[in-house]
């Protein structure tokens, strides 16, 4: 009997397929070193022929071009329902997707499906006697769980980035299958797609930034915050997404998965209790100063320099010194 | 249009938390909050505008143990008309018992709303789970809402990544999970909590229900391992603050202190 495979999922048209392609091949060869199984990848798309052949070329494994007849978007309700068909023909033991908008929605679907476990946002593979255990954020990121399947299927969704840089490439040349399939929309229709706003130039430029988090309490103590960046030359202000949910700060200065991807040579996170999807924006700084009252902060893990007090009396205190001689 | 939101009570991620003996969750350290998953909060909100835009009604529900009956207090005080309590004995970490809990429940609405996840799992699979289970569309991260005049549509505004959106339309009935942006959770009002400590709330026992297998289990929790040193400055905070800027001066983000 031939062991069930493990398929990657990219859709055609996303902007970031090479990086998700390489992403979640990397995640791919994890699993199976623990548990051999071949590794295969579906592009599944309107016209999916040519980027089903860049992955191929891209990944040295074997790609299935996967055509969606009057698919408008993969955002469309036919997307899924074509991908189970596929992939139940296939009997994948894993199937694996980006852990996006998108990516976290088809899991769901896929793995109501395929009768198939639905584990999202793995950052991390294990192996051990009994099989492979996932490792996945909770809490904000304060703890990391080890997640193991019980159902022989899997769909997993791969944090964007975990495995980057982690693939290794071989030279064997890749077939490229075509597959096309039809389904209703399933009463889910694409519209339109609306372009991210402009990126703020200054926050991908700054040479510091000072960020604002959830543990600032109220908007005026953004004052401190901007009055300690106004100390330090060529500072910028940025927050992180409950602050700009509340309008505290304009989107424009969100630092994060969903906002901006920033890389200073000096970050310093105020009240920032250091989730995954934060810590995707700004992992890439240099030193980073973290300044939270949680002495468990997941931040403290990630930073350089750590302070455990409250910003309200911290702040003052730190923006007085700025301003003072050494002795 | 009946409205279902679906809740969670959380252990909040701000509080003193720790990993429980057996490693399968987490448990209070010290201080803890429970409070509503703030998406799901964000969710109810979304669902009260509707209601006082469109009319009909907003009925909350969840599944988890006896105190969870406080989150759905809560939801009530806000300003839901009905609530549901789907006893457990623990938290169910498993989002296709969860859903499948559910289910019945949501099969006697149009739409249905859930947090884009919980902000302690954070699976963000109960949503999709329970629209794929009951055969309903679905859409996820929504920062946007606007129904068809006739209620039989909805136009939905998805957050994507780095700041890209899409804007789908879902037949009712349909699941929407909802991202935190532009929802805002009201307080309950003195008189909506007074009047929702009157309010009944439905009970249902779950083992009356066929209870799907466990599709996978949490094996050990632990805090992140750290990326960084994490070197922790010591002192009183003038101390630290004094600290701070000497090495910040050292590495020339700070200009030298005058003379």
């Amino acid at each position: 009997m031939s062991v069930a495979p493990i398929c990657i999922v990219l859709a055609s048209r996303d902007p970031c397929r090479a990086a998700a392609a390489e992403n979640l091949a990397a995640c791919a060869r994890a699993i199976a070193t623990h548990s051999p199984a071949p590794i295969q990848a579906v592009v599944a798309g309107a016209d999916p022929s040519a980027a089903a052949g860049e992955t191929a070329r891209h990944l040295g494994i074997p790609v299935t071009a996967l055509e969606i007849a009057d698919l408008s978007d993969p955002g469309d309700g036919a997307f899924g329902a074509v991908l189970a068909d596929f992939l139940n023909r296939k009997a994948p033991a894993w199937i694996l997707m980006e852990d996006t908008t998108l990516g976290r929605r088809l899991a769901g679907e896929l793995a109501v499906r395929l009768a198939a476990a639905c584990i999202t946002g793995v950052e991390a593979v294990e192996g051990d006697a009994a099989g492979i255990v996932l490792t996945r954020a909770v809490w904000g990121g304060k703890f990391r769980a080890g997640v193991r399947a019980t159902a022989a299927t899997r769909v997993v969704t791969v944090a964007s980035g975990a495995f980057a840089g982690r693939l290794e490439h071989t030279a064997v040349p890749a077939d490229v299958r075509w597959a096309q399939g039809r389904a209703a929309h399933g009463g889910r229709r694409h519209l339109e797609r609306i372009q991210a706003p402009e990126a703020d130039a200054g926050l991908s430029e700054a040479r510091a930034i000072v960020a604002a988090g959830n543990g600032i309490g109220e908007p005026d103590r953004l004052d401190l915050v901007r009055a300690l960046a106004a100390k330090i030359a060529g500072a910028q202000v940025a927050g992180s997404r409950p602050v700009c949910d509340r309008g505290w700060l304009p989107f424009s200065r969100q630092v994060g998965i969903t906002g901006a991807t920033v890389a200073p040579a000096l970050y310093i996170a105020c009240g920032i209790s250091g989730a995954s999807q934060h810590l995707a924006g700004m992992s890439g700084a240099g030193l980073v100063v973290a300044i939270n009252k949680d002495p468990k902060a997941a931040i403290f893990h990630h930073a350089d320099i750590a302070v455990v007090e409250a910003l309200e009396t911290f702040l003052p205190l730190l923006i007085e010194a700025c301003g003072q001689k050494e002795d | 249009m009946k409205i279902l939101v679906c809740i969670k009570q959380i252990l909040a991620p701000e509080s003193e938390l720790a990993s429980s003996a057996g490693g399968d969750t987490v448990v209070p350290a010290g201080v803890v909050e429970r409070r509503i998953s703030r998406y799901d909060a964000c969710a109810l909100e979304a669902a009260l505008q509707l209601r006082e835009r469109i009319g009909g009604q907003v009925q909350v529900v969840t599944v988890g143990p006896a105190e969870a009956a406080e989150a759905l207090r809560r939801a009530l005080g806000m300003g839901a008309d009905e609530a549901v309590h789907i006893v457990a004995a623990t938290d169910i970490p498993d989002p296709f018992i969860v859903a499948a809990a559910i289910a019945p429940v949501a099969g006697g609405c149009d739409l249905v709303l859930a947090g884009v996840m919980s902000e302690d799992l954070m699976q963000g699979a109960v949503g999709p789970i329970l629209a794929a289970l009951s055969g309903r569309p679905c859409a996820t991260a929504a920062v946007a809402l606007e129904p068809a005049p006739d209620g039989s549509a909805l136009r939905v505004e998805e957050e994507l990544e780095h700041g890209e959106r899409s804007i789908v339309a879902l037949t009712i009935p349909a699941v929407v999970t909802i991202q935190s942006g532009p929802w805002t959770p009201r307080y309950p009002s003195l008189s909506g909590l007074l009047k929702a400590r009157r309010q009944p709330i439905q009970t249902l026992d779950p083992t009356a229900l066929p209870v799907p297998e466990p599709r996978q289990r949490i094996e050990g929790l632990a805090p992140p391992p750290p990326t960084r040193g994490g070197r922790a400055l010591s002192g009183s905070a003038g101390d630290k603050a004094v600290q701070l800027v000497h090495l910040l001066r050292q590495q020339g983000f700070l200009p030298p202190g005058r003379p």
